[in-house]
């Protein structure tokens, strides 16, 4: 797996009267080169839970272990976290509101410079990942401010792959696009992840969850209410999580329940759907 | 009876880069129609003109027959009500019952009046329970609902929604559907005018109005647009997963005349071998 993490807890305010625990006592395994979705309703803990895993926050207690990275709640000791943090990148919700730099190629090489990357190579580095996120060279030269909100926000990613981390976490990725937007992002994520990255992705949109995620997992009151595949979490009773269960996933099961033989863990599409309903027809 | 009528109306941005060219719609009293379109195509611009927000170029804005100008502004703003984006930027007062009262304010209702209108209205929209709770107890689509409150106790004639449910979690959304097919079968008169990128919701709708890049290009039935394969693929929208299945389940050699809803099409599916 990626990310193993061990009886995690992280409390705000510690040791005034306005003490709020975010996470009780959470372990999960994040898996590898899989597209793992987080979801739960406002306040549940998920944005806590991503910030503690590149170490923008330190735990209260447990441990998140990465390959040789361990961070534990002595702050002291995590020394590498700057290290750490070019192995797992987090992309916020609303990115585009970080762009600051004159141009649009200077933005996504900035992360670069601060890793100690010339400014020549850090550019180079920067076409790459523009590259990547399909904004062409007629952009390089151009204000990150002109551009329109689902480019910005395609730059602000780009800013981020430049540095090329092994596990990309991206909180609410297609908040506030059109349909059309969304699916830019999302066929980019899914590309990134066929290309062999780690994919941590914090969501409300259940269509998203069923037809992209590997794993999900579902955080409710700072606690584990739910690990494992989508299909599987659908079939749960999810009323206390705030879940919208997929409409495709819900005529799937109206279909077996008037016994059509269907193999819904494989279904991510209505296309998935479509093939085995042909099948059947012979 | 026509509730908004809208003539060859344009406006641009101060640096004259056009938004609206030259749009005409007609929208009849007691209709539900979605305004659809991407971001950017001039979709909420409409909607300020019409309350008199912005100031339209040229062309004609009739609200019951009464022309949108200086003279009527005023009499227009109390037969038009609109519900924006984000639920935190409409909250006014300091309770539930403080932010419905406050538009009563404004038109001299009495006290008696106001508190049993105030009670009437939370009652309407599902808030009753909540009349002394202060916004940061409640719920995007809580708050969306108390807006809704705010507005129909004014009595409009035309309820405007700019995106209400864009920004709520999927529950808050269907708290919001519910509310409007509730509202319409309660005052069949109300006209809705729903500005709009759930689809599912449009397809809920009388009418779809698609708009791109400052002018009207589709206005129909929503099954109408949702079955133009030709006009969902050069304008991108996406579609409601009923008319999917539907498509789909042509392709694969069912007869699907007469089948319009997912239960109709399962049956169909299920009944056969």
């Amino acid at each position: 797996m990626a990310i193993q993490i061990k009886n995690l807890s992280y409390t705000y305010l510690k040791k005034t009267p306005n003490e709020v625990e975010a996470l009780h006592n959470v372990s999960l395994e994040i898996p590898e080169n899989k597209i793992t979705a987080i979801v739960g309703h406002t306040g549940s803990g998920k944005s806590t839970l991503i910030q503690t895993l590149n170490g923008l926050i330190t735990p209260t207690s447990g441990t998140i272990e990465f390959k040789d990275f361990v961070i534990t709640n002595k702050e002291k000791k995590n020394k590498r976290i700057k290290e750490l943090r070019k192995h797992i990148s987090i992309v916020f919700q609303f990115p585009e509101y970080q762009l600051f730099e004159e141009t649009v190629e200077k933005d996504v090489a900035f992360g670069l410079k601060n890793y100690g990357f010339k400014e020549n190579e850090a550019i180079e580095k920067a076409h790459e990942a523009l590259a990547k996120v399909g904004i062409d060279e007629s952009f390089y030269k151009r204000s990150p401010f002109e551009l329109s909100g689902g480019e910005k926000r395609r730059v602000a990613i780009a800013g981020i792959l430049a540095i090329d981390p092994e596990v990309l976490i991206l909180d609410e990725p297609t908040a506030g696009l059109d349909p059309v937007g969304s699916k830019i992002i999302l066929d980019l994520i899914f590309e990134l992840n066929k290309n062999g990255k780690t994919i941590i992705l914090v969501t409300h949109d259940m269509d998203i969850v069923l037809n992209h995620a590997d794993h999900v997992i579902v955080i409710n009151d700072g606690a584990i209410a739910f690990e494992g595949k989508p299909s599987r979490l659908f079939s749960d009773d999810v009323s206390n999580y705030s879940i919208e269960i997929p409409q495709l996933f819900k005529f799937c099961k109206l279909l077996e329940s008037h016994n059509v033989k269907i193999d819904i863990d494989k279904i991510r599409t209505i296309d998935d759907l479509v093939d085995q309903l042909r099948s059947r027809h012979g | 009876m026509k509730s908004v009528e809208i003539k060859n109306l344009t406006y641009s941005y101060v640096d004259s880069t056009p938004v609206l060219k030259g749009v005409n719609l007609s929208v009849e009293e007691g209709e539900y129609v979605s305004i659809v379109g991407h971001n950017g195509c001039g979709k909420s611009t409409l909607c300020k003109l019409i309350i008199g927000l912005l100031v339209k170029d040229s062309g004609d804005i009739f609200v019951n027959g009464l022309e949108l100008n200086k003279d009527n502004l005023q009499a227009i703003r109390k037969k038009v009500a609109i519900v924006f984006q984000n639920p935190d930027n409409q909250f006014i007062g300091a309770t539930v019952e403080d932010d419905i009262a406050f538009s009563l304010e404004n038109d001299n209702v009495p006290r008696d009046q106001m508190v049993s209108l105030v009670k009437e209205y939370a009652t309407k929209v599902g808030m009753e329970n909540f009349l002394t709770k202060e916004p940061g107890y409640l719920s995007g689509g809580q708050k969306q609902r108390v807006a809704i409150a705010d507005s129909l106790v004014r009595h409009p004639d035309v309820l405007i929604l700019d995106e209400a449910t864009s920004m709520l979690d999927p529950s808050g959304k269907e708290e919001i559907h519910r509310l409007i097919n509730k509202m319409r079968e309660e005052n069949p008169k109300l006209t809705i005018i729903s500005i709009t990128h759930d689809i599912e919701e449009a397809y809920g709708s009388d009418r779809i109005v698609l708009l791109h890049e400052g002018e009207i290009v589709l206005s129909c039935l929503p099954s109408e647009l949702f079955n133009n394969t030709e006009i969902i693929n050069k304008y991108n929208l996406s579609v409601p997963f009923v008319v999917e299945l539907k498509k789909k389940c042509e392709e694969l050699g069912y007869n699907v005349k007469d089948k319009n809803t997912v239960e109709e099409l399962g049956e169909m599916i299920w009944q056969s071998k």
